[in-house]
């Protein structure tokens, strides 16, 4: 009988194929960093999605005296009709401004809720304190912004017949049908709720952090690469090679961008980001984005910086753990980042 | 306010614009070169087409049974790509017999179909009536079972992850490298068709493509679409607008075609068929393709075939009840437009 395998055909793709906007000393830096943005924000689907933009629009809910900040719920209107929630927690302070940190959660249930502390069953308590992104950025000094991603918390399908199974994979599957992709449309809802920010004066928009942890450390990556108005972006557990990662392990399907890998990889993408500040934290035992993959390819964001004359701009944080947010790794390593 | 991702995501399709929509104001023949183009392009058929490696036909065996000869081989449809088969041919003594393509749909390892003493009873959900190869030989047609990427033997279990519908993982690496699952197994069939010109016993002028179900279904329907070969296409539980179907419930992901919703709906492909045969079985109680949706279409399928000049090739079948394979009725409606 012949033997074959199921998959050698993809297989025979990946192992071959030489991303096309892959990063390269002899390529003129220039003139492929602008051809390396067309092509992300044209696969992120971001033209697309630009096709429904509308004028910022801010809905304030409510705003909470909490103890050391106030709590602010907003609704960003990011395109016509669609509205983001986000909660901004200011700082109590003698701070005219607070630098900013824009934190996102991954696949929690319950989305952007953990960030801000909230505990509604066991498992958002097994999470807490750990999970409280956005408080533990006011305990750091900024003013925290968290942006529910679409596809989770209050953006999950409220039908029955399409929040079947995982959060965000319905959305997923319509972003791509629409030509999108969900990390385009985080992206997008992430630099609308930037342009939000210049309602609130307390926010200083010279200084903006952006973290997150695997979902939204991916998203976190994606709009750093995009927004040049961020100044630090700080993925944790999620920057990994392709290869390592999304195209040989069936991650939640949010992390899907068409044809992506066969123009860039991810290290590439630091060609967006640089020189602006990139911090990388990966865990050492990280077996989603495993951490031989972040290994492979940082090495192309070393030499990214390097050629732009940034190379103490990026760095490379491994914490002891595996999937993990380490919040006593994080935002010293922000902090030092910053101050570089 | 109210946040409802599924009011944004129904908003955002209703303003959407098929490039190639069906208009009965349109140039119909320049039409139908669009929607060619468009299906050829949106399916990433070329891309597939550059990774053809010679067509390469592998015989594996012979079996005698009772009522016909089983034949399986397997074709290199592209690189790397080995897609196993069955060819039945009855021993009814006829010189030349009609080729019935037959496809499953998901959760049977379908070309096994033909051979159910392989499969053990219990495990069949519509059991006879699954055979649908068999059902097909008994008819006194040759029935060419072709499996489908990431079903039964083209399914290589994750190496972890959540795939608990077997060709997750295959559609999602598709997407990642561009292409789609549909149009890979579009391909697929019809690289085999090609490879049918070494069984003297099959008249390749008289070939009939049945698929039943999701991944199965509408893959027939889009073969029937794609290779001019196929003189009359059954698309069973398989056929149903995107937008009352994939797009208002969660289905397999391999029901899902990036960009589609900025080209075609399922209705408007029927351009690429209406110069041939096509019945459309469905199920009044069909949750997955309502059958006003399927009604609402075949109005327009008709309008389509008639512009063709070939108004009584089309036919609809609606059986009462929840989903199910219901082959008398299939061959009933095969029957009714052969004599047309």
């Amino acid at each position: 009988m012949f033997n074959f395998d199921a998959e050698a055909s993809h297989e025979h793709i990946i192992v071959n194929q030489v991303p096309k906007l892959a990063y390269s000393e002899k390529k003129d830096f220039d003139a492929w960093r602008k051809e390396l943005r067309e092509k992300f924000v044209e696969l992120l689907g971001i033209n697309k999605i630009r096709e429904n933009d509308c004028p910022l629009n801010v809905i304030v809910e409510y705003r909470e005296k909490k103890e050391g900040y106030e709590l602010i719920r907003l609704v960003v209107e990011t395109e016509k009709d669609v509205f983001i929630p986000c909660y901004l927690l200011i700082p109590d302070g003698n701070k005219e401004k607070y630098p900013l940190a824009i934190t996102l959660q991954g696949h929690k249930h319950g989305g952007m809720y953990n960030s801000i502390g909230i505990v509604k069953d066991d498992d958002d308590r097994e999470y807490q304190p750990r999970g409280s992104f956005a408080l533990q950025a006011v305990k750091e000094g900024f003013a925290a912004l968290c942006v529910e991603m679409r596809g989770m918390g209050e953006l999950e399908s409220v039908s029955e017949s399409r929040n079947k199974g995982f959060c965000c994979r319905f959305a997923s599957v319509m972003a791509i049908s629409l030509g999108r992709s969900i990390i385009g449309e985080r992206v997008w809802d992430v630099s609308k709720a930037i342009d939000a920010m210049e309602k609130f004066p307390q926010v200083d928009l010279s200084t903006i952090v952006i973290t997150g942890n695997s979902g939204g450390g991916t998203a976190s990556f994606y709009a750093g690469a995009y927004d040049e108005r961020i100044t630090l972006t700080a993925p944790s557990c999620a920057f990994c090679s392709y290869s390592a990662s999304i195209l040989h392990w069936y991650h939640c399907f949010c992390n899907v961008i068409p044809e992506a890998p066969r123009y860039f990889d991810m290290g590439d993408l630091a060609g967006l980001i640089a020189p602006r500040k990139l911090t990388i934290i990966a865990g050492a035992l990280d077996g989603t984005f495993p951490y031989q993959g972040v290994l492979d390819n940082y090495p192309i964001v070393e030499r990214i910086y390097e050629r732009v004359g940034a190379k103490g701009n990026a760095e490379l944080v491994t914490t002891p753990k595996d999937h993990w947010w380490c919040e006593d790794i994080v935002w010293p390593s922000i902090q030092r980042g910053l101050k570089k | 306010m109210e946040i409802n991702i599924d009011k944004y995501h129904d908003l955002i399709l209703s303003r959407q614009k098929r490039k190639v929509e069906y208009s009965a104001d349109k140039d119909f023949n320049q039409w139908k070169i669009d929607l060619k183009d468009a299906f050829n392009l949106v399916l990433k058929i070329d891309d597939i087409k550059s990774h053809l490696n010679g067509n390469r036909y592998i015989f594996e065996y012979e079996q005698e049974f009772e009522n016909f000869t089983l034949i399986r081989f397997i074709v290199e449809t592209e690189i790397d790509s080995f897609i196993p088969c069955h060819l039945l041919i009855p021993k009814q003594q006829k010189e030349k017999y009609p080729l019935a393509i037959t496809l499953q749909g998901h959760d049977n390892d379908h070309i096994y179909s033909a051979k159910g003493d392989m499969i053990k009873p219990e495990e069949y959900s519509y059991s006879p009536y699954g055979e649908l190869a068999l059902a097909c030989v008994e008819r006194g047609y040759a029935a060419l079972c072709v499996e489908m990427r990431g079903m039964g033997e083209l399914h290589r279990p994750s190496r972890r992850g959540r795939a608990k519908v077997r060709c997750g993982f295959a559609s999602f690496q598709s997407m990642l490298l561009g292409r789609c699952l549909s149009g890979e197994r579009v391909w697929d069939v019809s690289k085999v068709i090609d490879v049918m010109d070494r069984f003297p016993q099959v008249d390749l002028d008289n070939i009939i493509a049945i698929g039943h179900s999701s991944g199965a279904g509408n893959i027939a329907y889009y073969l029937g679409a794609f290779d001019e070969r196929i003189k009359l296409t059954v698309s069973s539980s398989g056929f149903c607008n995107y937008k009352d179907s994939i797009f208002d419930s969660w289905q397999c992901l391999c029901n899902y075609i990036p960009d589609v919703v900025n080209w075609f709906e399922m209705d408007d492909l029927v351009g690429l068929i209406a110069d041939r045969k096509l019945l459309i079985v469905t199920s009044s109680e069909d949750e997955r393709l309502p059958v006003e949706s399927v009604k609402k279409s075949f109005t327009k399928i008709e309008e389509i075939f008639a512009k063709n000049n070939n108004a009584s090739a089309c036919k609809l079948i609606v059986n009462d009840g929840e989903r199910k394979l219901n082959v008398d009725s299939i061959f009933a409606g095969i029957e009714e437009l052969n004599k047309k």
